[in-house]
Parts: structure tokens; C-alpha cells; sequence
């Protein structure tokens, strides 16, 4: 029994992150950076203040890292030329110029963190894979702009 | 007849022999290009999204985009990398069969009333996975992931039928491997 209202209680607050937050943010990828900021880089635990003052912080917990999965499912499943747009839509997002975002992510890999703590070196490898050919078709892009203007 | 068998013989052994060569190559070359595995989890098991990639993983699209938009030599990185990540695809498979087939073996020990139809149905459908993973394999390591989608569906469904009559056979004691189907 218990465990049947927590299930409901995490997926209400799973209803209510969408809702609330992440349907406000700009395409899939930008989510998934705002779903892995939710998570204590030490511990790996998820935490959002709102959402544990209303659902209790386990609930809130759970329903984090419920959508972090679902999220990073959806990135997984999107062909390469799909992920150029969403990084693109993501650097507007983040309001930095798409060459700065690109060489910078380039050097330090930030996208690793946006990975779930359930996901296995195969998929990791294949989710960096992706996101290093949509950040040279970026880089090419932008390089090729920059060269004609 | 005899000669039949030694061609057989001799084609198993040279499968087993190549897979193993491939196996040691592909290892070698993933860890030279990529680093990433050694900061990772290590457990197979864990990995919870394989069947979210597998559809990308053999499909030619990205590689085609890719192509169109960045230099040769980044399109064969790309190839290179996604030629190893399906060969890591494939072992981790092979892995998951393996075991399936090990606890099988070990509550059959345990099991009074077994049949042996399910039995020899067990063993050749192990055999026929193997086999056709082996060449899977090959292929991948020589032609590409995506020259080897049609291969990777029916060993996918190998796996599958062989889940299904491990199920039947001891259905009490069964353990459940994923299996993963490419959409």
C-alpha cells in the first residue's frame, strides 16, 4: 500500500515538474543540463527546494531522477541532425554565442555531466559520441559562417 | 560425410579463432580512441538505456547527415566509434546469453522433472545464438553497424525465443535477461 502512494506521489511530482519547469525550457537537451544540475555532483543525489517543499524531498527525489531517465531517453533516441538543433536551441537558451559554446564544451566535455547514474559506459559512449559529431557540425557550420562574413 | 564434418569442424574453429582476433582488435582500439570506460561504471547489468540506442546505433542515417556537414576524416572517427560501440553491443549480448544459459545449466541440476525436447531446444538455440552473433560480429567489424541491422533483428529474436523456452522450461527458477529488439 505504501508503496502504491509513493508511486502516485512521484508520479504527481513528475506531472508537476514537467509542468512547472521543464515545459518552460527549450528543447530536450537544455532539460536534460537543467536535470543533471538538480544533482549533487558528490553524492548524485537529485534536489529542487519547490519540489520537495510540496511533495517531500524523497518524493521529489525520485521524481527527479524519474524525469532525468526519461529525458535522457528521448536525447538517446534522436538522430544526430535532431541534436545539432537542440545544442543550438540550447546555446540561445544559455545566451552564448554558438562558437564560444562549442569550443568550450569541446575542451571541457561539460556534457558528461548530463548523464544519468544508471547509464552503462556502451550508452554513455554512444550519447558522447553524438554529441561530439552535432559539436563538429556546429563548429563547421559556424566556422564556415564566420569565414564568408 | 566425413568430409562434411571436418568442413564444419574446420569453419566453427576458424569463427571462434577470428571472433576471438576481432574481439581482442576492437577492445584495443575502443580504449585507444576513447577514454571514457575507465571513469564509468563497469557492470553491464546497470546499464539501463541499451535499448533506447540500439534503433541509432545500426541505422545509416547519422553517418549520412554527417557526411553532408563535416570533414571525411571526422566521418570516419564517427564510423570508427560507432563500429566499436556495436561491437561492444554485440559481446554485451553475447554476455547476457552466456549467463542465461549458466543458470540454466545450474537449475537443471536441480530440476526432477525436466523435458527433454525443451532440453535439446535450449542447446540449439544457444548454438544458433552464438553462431549468428559470431557472424555479427564479423560483419559489423568488417562492413559496419549498419550493414548488419537485418542480422542484429534476428539474433534478437534468437535471444528472445531462447528467453521464451528457458521460461517454459523452469519457469519458477528462471532468471530474466533484457532482451533488446531494435525498433
Amino acid at each position: 500500500m505504501r508503496s502504491e502512494i509513493k508511486r502516485a506521489d512521484v508520479e504527481a511530482a513528475c506531472d508537476d515538474l514537467r509542468a512547472r519547469s521543464l515545459e518552460e525550457i527549450p528543447g530536450d537537451f537544455a532539460r536534460l543540463l537543467y536535470l543533471a544540475s538538480t544533482r549533487d555532483y558528490n553524492t548524485g543525489q537529485y534536489y529542487h527546494a519547490g519540489l520537495a517543499r510540496h511533495f517531500g524531498p524523497e518524493v521529489a527525489r525520485l521524481a527527479l531522477a524519474s524525469c532525468h531517465k526519461e529525458v535522457f531517453r528521448r536525447v538517446l533516441a534522436c538522430p544526430v541532425s535532431e541534436l545539432v538543433n537542440e545544442l543550438e536551441a540550447y546555446a540561445a537558451y544559455a545566451r552564448v554565442l554558438p562558437i564560444d559554446f562549442v569550443k568550450a564544451w569541446t575542451r571541457l566535455e561539460s556534457y558528461r555531466v548530463a548523464i544519468p547514474l544508471e547509464c552503462g559506459p556502451l550508452t554513455a559512449r554512444f550519447f558522447c559520441s553524438n554529441v561530439m559529431a552535432a559539436l563538429a557540425v556546429l563548429h563547421s557550420r559556424h566556422s564556415a559562417g564566420q569565414r564568408s562574413s | 560425410m566425413m568430409a562434411l564434418i571436418v568442413v564444419f569442424s574446420f569453419l566453427v574453429v576458424a569463427l571462434g579463432l577470428s571472433l576471438f582476433v576481432l574481439g581482442r582488435l576492437g577492445r584495443v582500439s575502443a580504449a585507444a580512441c576513447y577514454s571514457l570506460d575507465a571513469a564509468l561504471p563497469a557492470e553491464p547489468q546497470a546499464d539501463i538505456f541499451v535499448s533506447d540506442i540500439t534503433a541509432n546505433l545500426f541505422s545509416s542515417q547519422d553517418a549520412a547527415f554527417l557526411a553532408g556537414e563535416i570533414t571525411c576524416d571526422s566521418v570516419r572517427r564517427f564510423r570508427e566509434m560507432r563500429t566499436s560501440i556495436a561491437l561492444g553491443w554485440v559481446r554485451r549480448e553475447r554476455e547476457r546469453v552466456s549467463c542465461l544459459f549458466r543458470d540454466h545449466r545450474r537449475n537443471v541440476r536441480s530440476t526432477a522433472d525436466l523435458s527433454p525436447v525443451d532440453e535439446v531446444k535450449v542447446l540449439r538455440d544457444f548454438l544458433s545464438f552464438q553462431v549468428m552473433s559470431g557472424l555479427l560480429y564479423f560483419l559489423i567489424a568488417v562492413r559496419g553497424p549498419s550493414r548488419a541491422a537485418r542480422l542484429v533483428r534476428w539474433s534478437c529474436v534468437a535471444a528472445e525465443k531462447l528467453q521464451a523456452i528457458v521460461d517454459r522450461a523452469i519457469p519458477a527458477s528462471s532468471p530474466t535477461v533484457e532482451v533488446i529488439r531494435p525498433e
